[in-house]
């Protein structure tokens, strides 16, 4: 099953996220710090070319493909975009194309993040949800 | 005013329901200014609206006591803003004359994290550039966050805001 790699490291994120129950500060917290541990982004990626659109903040994305698998690197100015996205990576980075395409992005819902952002701030999720779609589909 | 021999002459830029006479395959007849200019439905509700809020101002003591309930909650505002000065830029100021909308920055954090935090407080402000992306650019921001008040807001709402602020500030820094 090509699934089970992205659904297991959703899993054990869910796990994680289950500790903090209904205290969003805490979650907050661990998305946070999360966007630290992100590798640091050459600043000569930090262009437009890479730059998600339909953030409010500023968040580059770059993918490499290499045998169908992808490579990603990713920063923004902000840092609970940058927690979020590094979240994301979490669960994409160095999966193959078609397990990323598979893969229907349900821990936003499921660790209830969506909730907690006003619906301009959201558009920024779904738009970095499509951004890593686009590189997979990508040749 | 427009002269009323004049009014033949103008023709409306939407047409609809209510705003012609006749039509016909060649040629439509508009109905007399301002009919002719006022097609579908009139704006029933913002009349309405309009109205109760002037009762609404007539009511709580006319329009100089709101201004002076706004003074009130702008200096109170600022007062506890200026006592967290050594984290924020606050980009307006006391003395310009203004409406009760502050923009300020927690310094070196970008607004849109806390307005984030903010919003989970229960505190809506607005962040992001408030299209003066000239501006935003002269000052050499991304943006900031932008706390406005009303006469219908409390002082006990600001003291909120400003704990809120203060929880936000930990959790960035």
């Amino acid at each position: 099953m090509s699934q089970n790699k992205i659904l297991q490291i959703e899993k054990e994120l869910l796990d994680e996220f289950e500790l903090f129950g209904d205290d969003w500060e805490a979650k907050y917290n661990y998305i946070i710090e999360l966007g630290k541990t992100l590798p640091t982004m050459p600043n000569q990626y930090k262009t437009d070319d890479y730059l998600i659109k339909g953030c409010q903040s500023r968040v580059w994305l770059k993918a490499d493909k290499e045998n169908n698998v992808l490579h990603f690197m990713a920063d923004s100015d902000a840092l609970i975009p940058k927690g979020i996205i590094a979240l994301l990576l979490k669960l994409v980075n160095h999966q193959s194309a078609d397990e990323i395409l598979n893969y229907d992005f349900g821990i936003i819902n499921k660790i209830g993040l969506q909730q907690h952002l006003s619906p301009t701030r959201a558009n920024g999720l779904v738009s970095m949800i499509n951004s890593i779609k686009q590189y997979a589909k990508a040749k | 005013m427009l002269k009323k021999k004049y009014h033949s002459y103008l023709y409306p830029l939407s047409s609809g329901g209510g705003a012609i006479i006749d039509v016909d395959i060649h040629k439509t007849e508009f109905a007399d200014v301002p009919l002719r200019l006022e097609a579908g439905t009139p704006n029933i509700e913002a009349v309405i609206g309009l109205a109760d809020a002037i009762h609404f101002i007539n009511k709580n003591g006319g329009i100089h006591q709101f201004y002076l309930l706004e003074e009130h909650l702008k200096n109170y505002l600022y007062q506890r803003l200026f006592e967290l000065q050594d984290q924020l830029d606050i980009y307006t100021t006391l003395q310009s004359p203004s409406v009760l909308v502050i923009s300020f920055n927690v310094k070196n954090q970008h607004p849109f994290d806390v307005g984030t935090l903010l919003n989970n407080y229960g505190i809506a402000v607005r962040t992001g550039h408030h299209c003066t992306q000239p501006l935003m650019k002269y000052l050499k921001i991304q943006g900031t966050v932008r706390v406005s008040l009303a006469a219908y807001n409390t002082i006990e709402e600001i003291d909120r805001f400003i704990q809120a602020l203060h929880k936000a500030i930990k959790m960035l820094l």
